[in-house]
């Protein structure tokens, strides 16, 4: 167990010098330059938007350019181009709004999808199972961003109630509760717009995993036994749907980053994704490669979760 | 069974949870209800946040609209009209310092060898002979002893593989004895009524290479042709005096003097700065500053439009930016002595939390959500109505406009198609505003057949720009005839626009030797008429603009194709490389100067310059330099309109038109007019320019909606 740890943690390390390789190069190589090396600004001459390329290191070659970011990012000496101001705390910062969100959107895909694709599954067939088949398939046609908009429409104009950003502005004099409160309900709309597709996905994939197990032989065999059903289908079924799950958990991780950047656009949400794109949109090296860094050392720990997690809830499968 | 419950109730409460916050969030119209403050308070949306909030380091425009006339004030300003008026600074003068090079080895038209006495001497007669007119202007006429100036320069190299670098470099020049003559007012004639007087070719170039010493002499080629430019033997220095306006303070109370119009320069042009601004100030030899109310800025050439850079800057504290002040910093935020040396005002908090001169302080700033600005009470000038502005970021258009519709913020900027639905809206007002914008096509005029006239203009008469107009833009714009905006003095109004006649755009292509040929598409020499127009993805008017004008063409006989790049690659692999054989694309913004040289002059033609068509006309060159040469006000819009239509009628783009953007505004929001009588307002109206936010100072909320507007 401990062995297979090391060993993986050492390729994964490997693995990441090679991903942050490859991404800085992909990065630099595509087409665009920051937005400050501004070449269609007739107020610039050409020397000057030479001159700014320069301070920012781009007519060096790649490799000094890595050396420049790896060593700016490990001194926590990496600035933004944008406007300057260093690139991990803001990192930091939009980590922590957008972590609510994440939690909040998680927390309702999977709070939601066991009960309807569990319910969906034992009654196959049913007005129950077509009608959530139909709500599934509706949700994951319609477009968030389009459903986004009927939504914010619907609550601003209905219940004359503030949607937009993690809180009211000018809410900062109430009381403490009250605040936390505002917090809250800013949160309820947009987690439920980006959770709605995780829903339909995840509660179809739950039913599919649920009929797959019911039809197992212990399942009769329990059922045989005079179980009653609910231990049946919660204790027995379930039990063992949950394997694939662990899976997909891992994955959730590198989600934080960058998972909602459509969400986080529509409801002015200053979270991560946000940065990304803005970063992207104004060729921001330090940040793009950064979040990328971050996304891929989410994922290989994800993926290491759920490695261990596997081998806690099966005992078929040994690490070595 | 416990799983089961626990399915089920989780769930439940997490709903439960999520959905009764709804009762304690102030709703949209308690909070207009409850606080008071709202009707003092302008609450405005926009797209994206702001970078730094320091006008030196800074050139985009949502900073700019966050600090030009709110933070900070600059010494001039353009008023209603575009026309320079005076705002820090309460008036200015412009005068010159010309020098001129003895040359000892040479002799004047009488046969006297040159001396600094002869010269003068030479001067003096003159004055009282043919330049008669320079004696009222002529203050004084000195010797000014050899000496040695120093200058850091920059010059761009060609190296290998097309690719160009810029060089910085220290000039030494070895200045021989020179005469300096002090003129009231700039003469750029000066020298050439000289000539006479001191003998033909007293002025031509000289071979100045021995005078110059380039450090790193490794720099030098790249100085190769900019020789003329380091030394001449004729030199103007026009000198522009400031005179500040008393009693200004920073915000936190500092007084405004002339070392902050120096110091601000010297930020501008630090290279550890970075400053996108460093061109337009290069021009400066230095800035002396005889008292606290007085800046002379003196240019080392004649360049008429770097006046007009004063009105686009603003101006930075010095004592809360110099170099002890950042020591300051530095200590109180302890970084590393490593960083100390590279530690520049780019690095300081200051650009986070700005102090300026204008008419609002800045409060606070939440990164990406907010930032709130308070009224100056203490400003200088006319006070501003509203009390307080908070800007807040909403990066999606539609989520801005229902903020709007609910009252939490002030104005949205619609798009053109939105404009008639929010005019039937009776809590809105909408104003249609000038963007200061054009749109054309470009042609290569360096690949035939675009090297023809008769073809560019024949190509802009096939397309019906008030087609596009009336169905791309609903309405909101007009059309463009040439290279200045229209809502600018520089812009010719007798410049025709050119007409649609697609019956004698096919005229002009049989003239140029193009036949119809079987399938209705023109040919000449056997070779079809074809070739691809391109234009960036991403901007859905742009891309009908594409397609409508490849329609145009297509029913001429043209075969034209369409291709939409993403921006970067548009710019980089197509454009700034100058292969393409036509694009759509669109200029914005400087509607206050009338300098075009980036744009039109032949010498901007190369790779990465801003002259992408190639257009070389000797006619627009000449006037082109003469506007950066003309001080006078009049005679410098004169020019500018020769040239605006000299390049209209050269067809080097098809101009098509200038947007408007509507502009929508809570009803209730009104210019404040008390010198109409008391309790009176006017509806929020653009100025002449098209400008919207020039009113804003007067700007104020009604507390009572029925009022109307007169």
């Amino acid at each position: 167990m401990w062995r297979y740890l090391g060993r993986t943690i050492v390729e994964r390390l490997l693995l990441l010098v090679l991903i942050s390789i490859v991404s800085h190069a992909v990065v630099h190589l595509a087409p665009g330059s920051p937005a400050e090396v501004d070449s269609l600004n007739p107020m610039m001459k050409a020397e000057d938007v030479l001159k700014i390329r320069k301070s920012f290191h781009l007519d060096e070659p790649l490799h000094v350019q890595y050396w420049y970011w790896l060593s700016d990012l490990f001194s926590g000496e990496l600035r933004s181009f944008r406007d300057n101001q260093p690139v991990l705390p803001r990192i930091w910062d939009r980590f922590l709004n957008s972590l609510p969100l994440f939690a909040a959107t998680t927390l309702i895909v999977w709070g939601l999808s066991f009960p309807l694709g569990i319910a969906a599954a034992i009654r196959r067939g049913s007005r129950f199972d077509r009608a959530t088949t139909f709500l599934a398939y509706t949700l994951i046609s319609v477009p968030g961003f389009f459903l986004s908009y009927v939504v914010i429409l619907g609550m601003s104009r209905t219940f004359d109630l503030p949607i937009l950003g993690n809180r009211t502005i000018g809410v900062e004099g109430a009381s403490a509760f009250v605040q936390v409160m505002d917090r809250l309900w800013h949160l309820v709309t947009p987690a439920l717009m980006s959770a709605m597709t995780g829903i339909a996905i995840l509660s179809r994939y739950v039913r599919t995993q649920m009929l797959e197990v019911i039809g197992e032989d212990y399942v009769r065999t329990a059922r045989a036994k005079g179980l009653p059903e609910d231990e049946v289908v919660y204790g027995h079924a379930l039990r063992n749907a949950l394997l694939p799950f662990v899976t997909m958990f891992g994955f959730l991780l590198p989600g934080m980053i960058g998972g909602s950047v459509i969400f986080e656009q529509i409801f002015a949400w200053p979270g991560l994704g946000r940065l990304g794109y803005e970063a992207v949109l104004g060729r921001d090296f330090p940040t793009i490669l950064t979040l990328n860094f971050f996304a891929a050392v989410l994922t290989l720990v994800g993926v290491l979760i759920s490695d261990l997690l596997y081998a806690l809830v099966d005992p078929r499968i040994r690490l070595s | 069974m416990r799983t089961k419950q626990i399915l089920l109730i989780l769930p439940l409460l997490l709903a439960l949870l999520l959905l009764q916050s709804a009762l304690w969030v102030p709703t949209y119209g308690s909070q207009a209800a409850q606080n008071s403050g709202r009707l003092q308070t302008f609450i405005e949306p926009r797209l994206s946040d702001f970078k730094l909030l320091n006008p030196a380091l800074n050139s985009d425009a949502t900073t700019a609209e966050m600090m030009d006339r709110r933070i900070y004030d600059r010494l001039l300003e353009a008023d209603e009209k575009l026309d320079v008026v005076p705002c820090l600074a309460e008036s200015w003068t412009v005068t010159e310092e010309a020098y001129v090079a003895v040359r000892p080895e040479r002799r004047l038209p009488d046969g006297t060898p040159v001396s600094g006495e002869s010269l003068r001497a030479a001067i003096d007669a003159a004055l009282r002979g043919p330049l008669s007119d320079l004696s009222s202007k002529l203050r004084a006429v000195e010797l000014a002893p050899p000496g040695e100036r120093t200058r850091r320069e920059t010059a761009l190299q060609q190296m290998a593989g097309g690719k160009s670098e810029s060089i910085s470099a220290t000039v030494r020049v070895r200045l021989p004895e020179r005469l300096r003559l002090r003129l009231d007012t700039v003469e750029p004639q000066l020298f050439e009524r000289l000539e006479p007087v001191f003998g033909q070719g007293y002025f031509s170039s000289i071979d100045v290479k021995g005078r110059i010493e380039i450090d790193p002499p490794a720099a030098a080629p790249a100085f190769e042709s900019k020789l003329d430019e380091l030394f001449a033997v004729g030199e103007h220095n026009p000198i522009v005096t400031f005179k500040l306006r008393p009693g200004v303070r920073f915000h936190d109370g500092h007084p405004f003097t002339a070392r902050d119009v120096r110091f601000t320069y010297q930020a501008i042009l630090d290279p550890k700065n970075a400053s996108p601004r460093t061109s337009s100030y290069e021009a400066i030899e230095r800035i002396d500053v005889p008292d606290d109310l007085t800046a002379r800025v003196v240019y080392k050439k004649l360049n008429s439009t770097s006046l007009l850079d004063w009105a686009m800057m603003g101006m930075l504290p010095e004592h809360l930016l110099n170099r002890e002040a950042l020591e300051r910093e530095m200590k109180a935020r302890q970084i590393p002595a490593a960083q100390r040396e590279k530690f520049s005002i780019r690095d300081s908090s200051f650009n986070r939390s700005p102090i300026g001169t204008g008419r609002f302080k800045f409060v606070k700033h939440v990164p990406d959500q907010y930032t709130v600005l308070e009224r100056n009470d203490d400003y200088w000038g006319e006070k501003p109505r509203y009390q307080r502005i908070i800007s807040r970021v909403i990066p999606d258009r539609l989520a801005q406009e229902l903020e709007l519709h609910a009252g939490s913020v002030d104005r949205y900027e619609a798009e053109p198609h939105q404009a008639a639905r929010l005019r039937t809206d009776p809590n809105l007002q909408v104003v249609s505003r000038g963007e200061g914008y054009y749109m054309y096509v470009a042609y290569n005029l360096r690949r035939p057949p675009f090297d023809d006239v008769r073809v560019r203009r024949a190509l802009s008469m096939a397309v019906n720009v008030d087609d596009i107009i009336d169905y791309v833009l609903f309405g909101e714009g007009k059309r463009a005839s040439g290279p200045y905006f229209s809502n600018t003095p520089f812009h010719d109004p007798e410049t025709p626009l050119q007409p649609y006649d697609p019956a004698r755009a096919l005229a002009l292509l049989e003239e140029v030797g193009y036949r119809k040929n079987a399938q209705g598409f023109l040919e000449k020499d056997g070779k079809p008429f074809e070739f691809t127009l391109i234009s960036n993805a991403g901007n859905p008017q742009r891309k009908a603009v594409v397609t409508i004008v490849q329609e145009a063409w297509r029913r001429l006989g043209v075969r034209c194709t369409t291709q939409l790049f993403e921006f970067p690659v548009f710019l980089e692999q197509f454009v700034h490389v100058r292969n393409f054989d036509a694009f759509v694309l669109g200029w914005i913004g400087a509607d206050i100067t009338p300098d075009r040289r980036q744009i039109w002059h032949s010498s901007q033609g190369g790779n990465y310059k801003l002259n992408f068509t190639g257009y070389a006309s000797p006619e627009a060159d000449a006037l082109i330099d003469k506007i950066l040469l003309e001080y006078d006000r009049n005679e410098q819009i004169a020019l500018a309109r020769k040239l605006h239509r000299r390049i209209a009628e050269d067809v080097p783009y098809t101009f098509l038109y200038e947007p408007s953007r509507p502009y929508a505004l809570d009803a209730r929001i009104a210019i404040d007019a008390p010198e109409l009588g008391p309790g009176r307002f006017l509806p929020i109206t653009t100025t002449p320019s098209g400008e919207i936010d020039y009113f804003f100072p007067r700007w104020f909320t009604r507390a009572d909606p029925a009022a109307v507007a007169e």
